[in-house]
């Protein structure tokens, strides 16, 4: 056989092959249902949020960071809800895609105060630049590309076995939510990087929310914080809040950690994170329902 | 430029297009293909810093004249002048080798100098690619003085009628993007017979796309993905990875970096062959060695060679008696190390190396060249290679960690439980495997030729690389660099 059909008859059973491979990962991803939004890397399932969410018509959009990243988006299947959860970053992530414009706006923003520090000071976060790429738009519109339907991702979420099931049970609360502050802004003496960062999500929650998004702040539970932390977060969330006009709802505290389950000190586990999620849809229904 | 990033395929296929024009089958066929090639290497280089194109120009031009004043006072056996051309640009690569890598090294060490010329030694940035092409440029001056090149180039330079076609040229072999930045090191007497023009229908297209799914896959795929997770070792949150995971990152660090490097070397004989031209292999399985002397004829083997001839051999070999063979060969080893970075954590890892590979030669001093031909009993060869990795594998620790501390903190971590950490522990077993199954069909090869032959070439083969295909545009991981840039 000459050299080039030898080539010739190498290139066809590579694109055979290919095109073999592109099948069963459509069975996988399509029939099987196995894309995910929790792969065995950080960047990766941050991206397959992000390209989740980039599509437009969410009726919530949750932004945070690995935190909120447990809560079903439509990377799981959850239609309704897009997930901006950034893998070891912040709620900072998300509304900047959305201020870009990466990123459709939703009807109801949902900003996780847990980690609204987190990063501040250093570079932006990789999947936030990844999600300015052009793979990242090829990603989202061809779903067997996208961070999703990485075979690994699939198989490691397999191994986990964690999955949305639809629709939990919402927790009862004995407070809905409620607009926070004025409180005096010195109150909390913020070092010149998170005043910076607070100026920044104050002016993006500003002008999200003048095109008719509705926003609204929540304290997730997680880990414990340290007392400067804690003071810090407070004292952002009373700002933000009383800037933005955004109600806050602070879950940690309404919720009793015994009734929630965590893959971690941490994370909720699956069933934990569905449930805080329908508490959160429970809670911007009823701040939509006008009251007596 | 990265090899993947999308500016690089954009620039990759119009320097393609442009460089197999029908033009390049004319007279001037050569010099076309040339010149588009230094063109795509110099918008390559120049692409994110191109300030950096001055400090290649001058590189280049500097060789170029040194190049062109040997061969004439070769032509003129004044053996005199050409050992001077010889030392004026062997110095003037060191120099530049030496302000722009080893400066801010130095100034550390030099006892009372001034806080801001120490600062400004300090802060002299690093090229990219610098400890490459200095090393082109010496085996080129070296070689063109052995009287082992010699081309239709190096006439018109002698003549001096010519000389900016002889800088188009020297240029070329510097500059010619699929090594500049990483290698392999090509030499001379290698590159230079290989410049001529050259044909669309010669390419030998099995081997550029072997060669370049290949590469693609190990870097993206493989090192890439592994890159996520072992970073874990160098950063503080280390303290929260349990012995295994430390053990399985490690061991993960060490498949990292043979498939950043050896997917490089890949992709950068793929493209070579896409523009005609042949490089050398650069690893052969490193990790079946069965001995650290076995490892460094296997990994980056132009480096090996390069310190072999330019290096090891000039300072005397092993031909001036067994105390000065040890003394040479750490010296070798030492410098090596160096030449990876300016830092003392190169040079112990190039050190200790450098001792393993004296132990070894003193070991083994009574075993004649045939003895050491003959195959060993199986258990010798897997009691060597489990030596050889493991004692390879532990020496990356000094590579990869940023200081001594960090070293002693992982060995301290090792004796203290924890949980495992999910993402760790699969992703150092599956993409850690997967340079794992590319070595054992290296065995393959090596052990079982038969079998191997009728692999090549067999549909069997291509669904292999079509697998890796799919990988590569489902799998690949976070884009990173190639670790071997900073160096």
């Amino acid at each position: 056989m000459s050299s080039s059909n030898k080539s010739l008859r190498f290139g066809i059973g590579v694109l055979a092959s290919l095109l073999a491979c592109f099948g069963l990962q459509a069975i996988a991803f399509f029939g099987l249902r196995l894309g995910t939004g929790k792969t065995e890397s950080n960047y990766f399932s941050t991206l397959s949020r992000f390209q989740g969410a980039s599509a437009p018509g969410a009726e919530i959009a949750v932004s945070g960071s690995s935190i909120t990243g447990r809560l079903p988006g439509r990377e799981a299947g959850n239609q309704a809800v897009a997930n901006l959860g950034s893998d070891g970053g912040s709620p900072y992530d998300g509304l900047k895609l959305i201020d870009e414009g990466v990123v459709s706006p939703p009807r109801w923003l949902v900003l996780e105060t847990n980690t609204l520090f987190n990063g501040v000071g250093y570079a932006e976060m990789p999947a936030v630049k990844g999600a300015r790429g052009l793979w990242f738009t090829i990603g989202g519109r061809v779903p067997l590309v996208g961070a999703a339907a990485r075979p690994s991702g699939m198989l490691y979420a397999r191994l986990l076995s964690r999955g949305w099931n639809g629709r939990g049970e919402p927790f009862p609360l004995q407070q809905g939510p409620r607009i926070m502050g004025p409180t005096d802004p010195n109150a909390f003496e913020f070092s010149s990087v998170e005043r910076e960062r607070l100026t920044g999500l104050s002016q993006m929650l500003s002008k999200i929310g003048k095109t008719g998004v509705r926003i609204l702040l929540v304290n997730y539970p997680a880990g414990a914080m340290k007392a400067r932390e804690l003071e810090r977060m407070n004292a952002a969330i009373a700002i933000l809040s009383s800037e933005a006009q955004a109600p806050y709802l602070d879950l940690a505290s309404a919720i009793p950690r015994e009734s929630l389950v965590f893959t971690d000190s941490v994370h909720l586990g699956p069933t934990s994170a569905s449930r805080i999620l329908d508490t959160i849809r429970a809670a911007c229904l009823s701040l939509e329902t006008p009251t007596n | 430029m990265l090899f993947n990033s999308w500016e690089f395929l954009i620039l990759l296929g119009i320097s393609f297009v442009v460089y197999y024009l029908p033009v390049s089958r004319g007279r001037h066929g050569k010099a076309w293909q040339v010149t588009v090639a230094l063109a795509a290497s110099v918008v390559f280089y120049g692409w994110e810093r191109p300030e950096l194109l001055a400090l290649l120009a001058v590189s280049c031009v500097g060789n170029s004249v040194a190049t062109a004043r040997i061969i004439l006072h070769k032509v003129g056996n004044d053996e005199a002048r050409v050992r001077h051309w010889v030392r004026l640009a062997v110095i003037l690569n060191l120099a530049l080798l030496g302000i722009f890598k080893y400066s801010p090294f130095f100034a550390g060490m030099i006892p009372g100098l001034p806080t801001e010329w120490a600062a400004a030694l300090k802060s002299i940035p690093l090229p990219i690619g610098i400890s490459f092409y200095t090393f082109h440029g010496i085996s080129m001056i070296v070689d063109v003085a052995r009287g082992e090149v010699t081309r239709e180039s190096d006439a018109m330079v002698s003549k001096g009628s010519r000389f900016t076609k002889g800088v188009r040229d020297i240029g070329f072999y510097l500059l010619f993007f699929p090594q500049l930045v990483a290698g392999p090191i090509v030499k001379a007497k290698q590159f230079w017979p290989q410049i001529a023009a050259k044909r669309l229908e010669d390419i030998q297209w099995g081997l550029v796309l072997r060669s370049l799914i290949a590469g693609f896959f190990l870097k993206m795929v493989v090192a890439d993905n592994l890159a996520e997770q072992t970073v874990t070792l160098t950063k503080p949150w280390i303290v929260s990875a349990s012995p295994l995971d430390l053990i399985l990152l490690l061991y993960g660090y060490s498949m990292q970096i043979f498939a950043d490097f050896a997917g490089y070397s890949l992709i950068a004989i793929g493209l070579a062959a896409m523009f005609g031209y042949r490089f050398p292999i650069n690893f052969d399985f490193p990790y079946l060695s069965t001995s650290i002397t076995e490892f460094w004829r296997r990994w980056h083997m132009s480096l090996s060679a390069w310190l072999r001839d330019y290096l090891y051999i000039p300072l005397g070999g092993n031909r001036k008696g067994e105390a000065r063979t040890y003394l040479n060969l750490f010296l070798v080893m030492f410098l090596g190390g160096l030449w990876h970075g300016a830092e003392w954590k190169f040079a112990l890892w190039g050190s200790l190396h450098g001792l393993l590979l004296g132990v070894e030669r003193f070991c083994f001093r009574k075993r004649t060249r045939e003895q050491a031909a003959l195959p060993r009993p199986a258990w010798r060869a897997a009691l060597g290679w489990f030596y050889t990795f493991h004692a390879v594998t532990l020496l990356w620790l000094t590579f990869l960690m940023p200081d001594l501390h960090q070293i002693g903190i992982f060995f301290r971590e090792l004796m203290i439980p924890g949980k495992l950490l999910g993402p760790a522990v699969f992703s150092s077993l599956v993409f850690g495997s997967v340079a794992v199954i590319y070595h054992a069909f290296g065995w393959w090869r090596e052990h079982r030729a038969d079998g191997f032959d009728r692999f090549r070439g067999s549909w069997l083969e291509s669904f292999a690389y079509g697998i890796m295909l799919f990988l590569i545009l489902t799998n690949s991981g976070a884009p990173q660099g190639f670790i071997y840039f900073q160096f």
